[in-house]
């Protein structure tokens, strides 16, 4: 860059202190950003680039981190050799940081109001009562007087986002690093969020620094982008010339993730004569809010007559932003919640109306596989008695001799050695622990498997690793999938049919191809324009 | 559940328990062969069930003594002839002050020095207050107590052995009394302050230019709360019981040592009175827990 950068990282090296000894996290990381610039540093996660920002921040866990080597100037003056104290004052006044999670990074028990105004009270004194509210106005809060007093559970996500970026720009900073700010919010969310961003930017004159895994949003608001794997910077420069001419492996691959997930899905359908597996009509479920004294309480629509069938042998992608009713349709069709009206049958039979010996066998044939897999495999189970676990409740499937050999075959099948059977959760990656979750849904042997958003949270390339995975085990084993998910690239590489719903309604369904190539509703067309890529990149993508 | 239901609710259970202490009571024995001498007739021991209503079906003596309450009349002592409930409102303060000043302290200390062994765990602050701590939530309170007593009062005859008076007289119970709760409310505030200071918001809150301190007991200390009162209440309402074995050991006329004598001398209507005034003593308790919590965090406030 030419003209002069506001901030500077040169040689960065950072190690934690781990029980195996001193582990490198971050080495020769060096960037750098002009004011009005905005730089993307992308790459998945474990690749450093949170650590990088934490040492830029000052909020780095040492003990165990610690910063070996490397500068970090601001206009010129260090920052790593400060006194905590004059540090302490450069923090949310020059350099400004917003999170991931916008709702564990707000403190829960204060209002936003008092939140934001404390920046400006601890660097400058005073109330900071009006600079709040002129910045919950500024960032698109309606009302800002009155929600001013209210708490961060009283927003919505992509509020709490507007909440944390009004708290950042508090002081007019030179340089606002934004980790993964979109990453935890709806793809139409994620658009307004990053659009303010680049707004703000363009009235205040600051710099970036945008940390991120995900290319769409890379490409959307890169003026550089710098790219890291393991720690180490491999590429650097503009971003379509980064795109176009990618020098290293990494960068290569993370390029070829994306049309993978696109590609056409493999005929599914392969001389199976297509018989229907589940069938759902006019499904419906109210949830009663409790309602104060003498007064009744609310009735929220969480589905409101929903219809579709799912062949044997066939994929259903449901596609839909938080609050749409898609997780509300999965309890439903797993027999969790009872719905409030139509009827749901599987295999001919009403779910809700079977005979103990067919909920049985429906509970056997019928599995799901959960988004987060730190959080639904127990941690103080070992890998072999998380995958017997089904054969333990389902008596009749194997002798229980035969169950160790089982669950190693079923490691095997999902791509894992069956040398980690004695291994714990907390030993795997979140890809690796996604594999696991999809080998305890096998265990019983299913013919219909419920993903609820089972690849969300994983990098994109792990992504397309299970979507592969999922895709030849329905080849191999015959099954169905429900695949839920808020992500529509993900399902058009696997699903046969889609259903988009919003508001607990279905708006629109039908065949992939055709939803793709010409959406009908308005906002699957929404959903399709903010979770592509811009038209350039795509180009780009497609003659990889 | 709004302050109204809570205490309708409260109201219910306080009238189910009376009914059950009133029978249970009843079912230790015949009150006469404690009050008369062992060799008194047959006929006397009728003449004095006759005489204090315990010759009726307990039913009846039931809705009876319901309909005095609601007189204000809440029986007479056998031992002493006066008001049962005299007794039990002279005895609940001296317990009352006791645990107060004692809960405050535990509770205060619990707060400072669980904080302190959060900032570095492992550190050696950590080490030394957990230690500490433990050996103060572990120890048995009547042996400490009587040890204190032993060494300050026998020995070196710095302190009163026991009776109320001046702040002497407070110093050895206190002490006893606080230890096991500065003991238990700092190992509680030392892991949910250890949980809270890794939460995102305090890396949002050092991001802001926050000062460590600020960081500590502003942004953290609240949210870690909820467990330590939870903790507290459990605590006070143990203690409110009675702090039996210390007022025995001092000579505390406190409301523990009198229930405990009643119970033995199947003093009846002592043993309701006091009984009563511990149960309101500890619903109210819950209430104010529960306006606590929902002070303490917005998250359960009820619309």
């Amino acid at each position: 860059m030419s003209n002069a950068a506001v901030l500077n990282v040169e040689g960065l090296k950072v190690s934690f202190l781990t029980e195996t000894g001193r582990v490198t996290a971050v080495e020769e990381v060096g960037f750098s950003v002009a004011r009005g610039e905005t730089l993307v540093i992308l790459g998945e996660s474990g690749s450093g680039k949170s650590v990088s920002a934490s040492v830029v921040m000052d909020i780095l866990e040492c003990p165990p981190g610690t910063v070996d080597s490397g500068r970090v100037t601001l206009d010129g003056t260090d920052l790593l050799g400060m006194e905590p104290k004059t540090r302490r004052g450069i923090n949310g006044a020059r350099i400004a940081m917003i999170f991931q999670d916008p709702l564990s990074s707000l403190n829960p028990v204060y209002s936003i109001g008092t939140q934001i105004a404390e920046v400006v009270n601890v660097h400058q004194g005073g109330d900071g009562r009006v600079r709040a509210i002129e910045l919950l106005g500024r960032v698109g809060i309606p009302d800002p007087e009155t929600r001013f007093g209210q708490y961060p559970h009283q927003f919505s996500g992509g509020q709490r986002q507007r909440i944390m970026i009004a708290m950042a720009l508090a002081m007019k900073p030179d340089v606002l690093i934004a980790d993964e700010p979109t990453t935890a919010l709806d793809v139409t969310v994620q658009r307004q969020i990053l659009d303010l961003l680049r707004e703000l930017q363009d009235e205040t004159g600051m710099a970036i620094v945008l940390i991120t895994h995900d290319l769409a949003v890379a490409a959307r608001m890169a003026d550089r982008v710098v790219v890291m794997k393991d720690g180490r910077i491999v590429e650097s420069g503009d971003l379509p010339t980064v795109a176009s001419a990618p020098k290293h492996p990494y960068t290569r691959a993370l390029l070829g993730a994306i049309p993978r997930l696109e590609q056409a899905r493999q005929a599914a359908l392969s001389g199976v004569e297509a018989k229907v597996l589940l069938r759902v009509e006019g499904l419906s479920k109210d949830y009663d809010l409790p309602g104060a004294p003498f007064r009744a309480g609310r009735t929220v629509a969480a589905l409101r007559d929903i219809s579709f069938s799912l062949d044997a042998g066939t994929t259903l992608g449901v596609v839909g932003e938080s609050g749409s009713g898609k997780s509300t349709l999965a309890r439903v069709l797993m027999g969790l919640d009872q719905p409030s009206g139509g009827t749901v049958q599987y295999d001919g039979i009403e779910l809700f109306d079977m005979s103990p010996r067919d909920r049985r066998r429906f509970h056997r044939e019928v599995q799901m596989v959960f988004q987060d897999p730190f959080g639904s495999l127990n941690p103080r189970m070992t890998i072999e008695d998380i995958l017997c676990e089904p054969l333990a409740i389902q008596k009749d499937i194997l002798p229980r001799r035969a169950w160790r050999d089982r669950a190693a075959e079923l490691l095997e099948l999902v791509g894992l050695q069956t040398g980690h059977l004695a291994r714990r959760p907390g030993q795997f990656s979140g890809g690796q622990r996604q594999r696991i979750a999809v080998a305890r849904a096998l265990a019983s042997q299913p013919r219909l498997i419920i993903c609820d958003e089972a690849v969300s949270a994983l990098d994109v390339q792990i992504q397309a690793q299970i979507i592969e995975l999922l895709a030849g085990l329905r080849q191999s084993l015959g099954l169905s999938y429900i695949f839920i998910t808020h992500d529509l690239p993900v399902v058009r590489s696997l699903a046969d049919q889609i259903i988009v719903m919003n508001q607990g309604r279905i708006v629109e369904a039908g065949e992939t191809g055709g939803l793709f190539a010409s959406p009908a509703h308005p906002y699957t067309r929404e959903l399709l324009a903010a979770s592509g890529l811009p038209d350039w990149m795509a180009e780009v993508v497609r003659q990889l | 559940m709004n302050l109204f239901r809570r205490t309708l609710l409260t109201l219910f259970s306080l009238v189910g328990l009376f009914a059950l202490v009133f029978f249970l009571s009843r079912v230790t024995g015949d009150p006469s062969y404690l009050f008369l001498p062992v060799d008194a007739s047959a006929e006397a021991r009728a003449a004095f069930s006759r005489a204090q209503g315990f010759d009726q079906p307990v039913s009846i003596q039931f809705f009876s003594y319901l309909k005095s309450i609601l007189n204000g009349d809440f029986g007479t002592s056998l031992r002493q002839q006066r008001p049962a409930m005299d007794i039990a409102l002279e005895a609940f303060p001296v317990t009352l002050r006791l645990i107060a000043v004692s809960l405050s302290i535990a509770f205060a200390g619990a707060l400072l020095f669980g904080c302190l062994a959060a900032i570095r765990p492992r550190g050696i602050a950590d080490r030394l207050i957990s230690l500490v701590s433990l050996a103060g939530a572990s120890a048995p309170d009547f042996w400490v107590a009587i040890m204190l007593v032993l060494v300050f009062s026998v020995k070196l005859d710095l302190l009163p052995t026991s009776g109320l008076g001046g702040p002497a007289y407070w110093v050895l119970p206190v002490f006893v009394l606080v230890l096991r709760p500065f003991g238990l409310l700092g190992q509680v505030v030392r892991g949910a302050m250890i949980q809270t200071l890794s939460a995102p918001f305090i890396k949002t809150a050092r991001a802001k230019g926050v000062a460590e301190q600020r960081v500590v007991f502003v942004h953290a200390l609240r949210n870690a709360m909820l467990p330590v009162v939870t903790v507290a209440g459990d605590l006070t309402a143990s203690l409110l019981n009675g702090a039996v074995i210390v007022e025995t050991v001092f000579g505390w006329p406190g409301i523990g040592g009198v229930m405990i004598n009643a119970i033995l001398q199947r003093d009846f209507a002592v043993i309701q009175a006091t009984i009563l005034v511990t149960a309101v003593a500890i619903l109210a308790l819950n209430i104010v827990i529960d306006l606590a919590y929902g002070w303490l965090d917005p998250r359960l406030r009820t619309a």
